[in-house]
């Protein structure tokens, strides 16, 4: 009887330890990833994201304006025509003429997945994307329908 | 960008809500897809007039909360099967386990719902052990209105800078994930201690 219940307390022991060392464990990795939260902050505030930020928020809040040509960087290959026709505000065939697009999912299709069906280099398409939007946007240049 | 992440945000916009909700469900029920990051992106599109964000808050409670009860729904169903081919019977360890999430069933499933990858296991534990509905689908549901809306509501907030802050996101949550499992252990080895000194 004596030797069950000291088997019995040996285990609730090492059960004991075991939640011990995970405790410890479980401690360094929350202190290791609030220093990573604190650095990661730090870098925002170096690279002046926090204030972009606070630029945008301010200009939303002031129903944000047009999009210009410094927006343009936000392009990413994995977004579809449809949305970057969108996000610029740009007729849905501009796009479309300026990169000659005859695919018949446009402008339901993703940059990436167009690029790779034509074979074509996809980071040259995105900056074939990224001239064509910079060139409706600027307005020397008038490439805008009725402009 | 995050492999995973750029393809679940091309299907997000080719497909829209219906790829949202399905996303939010399976992450909710067990893939560990980066939810945040693709809730704080979805944020920014409704800010760029893309989505509604009216629309896609109770999208995503919603199916947050599908996939959590179908967890805790197949848990409780097969749990005893589970419990029995495991042998978890006999491991003191889940003993303790089963004592702290039925003790304190509401603050334990309410918490979790901000740990990511911890929230589905935390919910299949909650059918496993029977934890009733009521307990298990209150603080749930209210965990899921704080946690995707906050994702959406900081994405709309920061617009285009979103993918600046998915990072900080990801370690708030593994923060909150690390924190909660801490809190956890501490109170399994408390009740430990307080039966021991009892004996």
């Amino acid at each position: 009887m004596q030797v069950r219940y000291n088997g019995g307390m040996a285990r609730i022991d090492r059960i004991r330890r075991v939640i011990q060392v995970a405790m410890v464990i479980l401690a360094a990795l929350l202190f290791i990833l609030i220093f990573f939260l604190v650095r990661q902050s730090m870098i925002l505030r170096r690279e002046q994201v926090l204030s972009a930020r606070e630029l945008w928020i301010s200009n939303l809040l002031k129903r944000r304006g047009p999009p210009t040509q410094s927006d343009v960087v936000f392009v990413q290959a994995w977004m579809t025509f449809d949305y970057v026709n969108q996000l610029f505000g740009i007729p849905p065939d501009y796009l479309q003429h300026q990169l000659s697009i005859s695919d018949p999912g446009y402008p339901h299709i993703t940059i990436s997945g167009y690029a790779r069906h034509y074979n074509l280099n996809v980071a040259a398409f995105l900056a074939d994307i990224d001239r064509a939007l910079v060139g409706y946007l600027t307005p020397a240049t008038s490439t805008r329908p009725g402009a | 960008m995050n492999e995973i992440l750029a393809p679940l945000l091309s299907y997000v916009l080719l497909y829209k809500y219906v790829a949202i909700g399905l996303i939010v469900y399976t992450s909710a029920m067990i893939l560990p897809l980066p939810t945040n990051a693709m809730l704080l992106a979805v944020g920014a599109f409704a800010s760029q007039g893309y989505f509604n964000y009216w629309i896609l808050v109770p999208l995503a409670v919603i199916a947050n909360t599908l996939g959590d009860l179908t967890d805790y729904g197949l848990a409780r169903y097969y749990g005893d099967w589970i419990v029995r081919v495991l042998r978890l019977q006999k491991l003191r360890f889940y003993a303790q386990l089963q004592e702290e999430l039925r003790t304190d069933a509401t603050v334990t499933v309410f918490i979790t719902r901000f740990a990511g990858s911890l929230s589905p296991i935390a919910a299949l534990f909650a059918g496993l052990v029977a934890v009733p509905l009521n307990t298990f689908f209150w603080p749930d549901l209210l965990g899921n209105i704080i946690e995707p809306g906050a994702a959406v509501t900081i994405g709309y907030a920061v617009g285009n800078y979103w993918s600046d802050f998915s990072s900080t996101f990801d370690l708030f949550a593994a923060i909150a994930a690390t924190g909660i499992l801490l809190f956890v252990l501490a109170r399994i080895y408390h009740r430990m201690m307080k039966h021991h000194n009892l004996a």
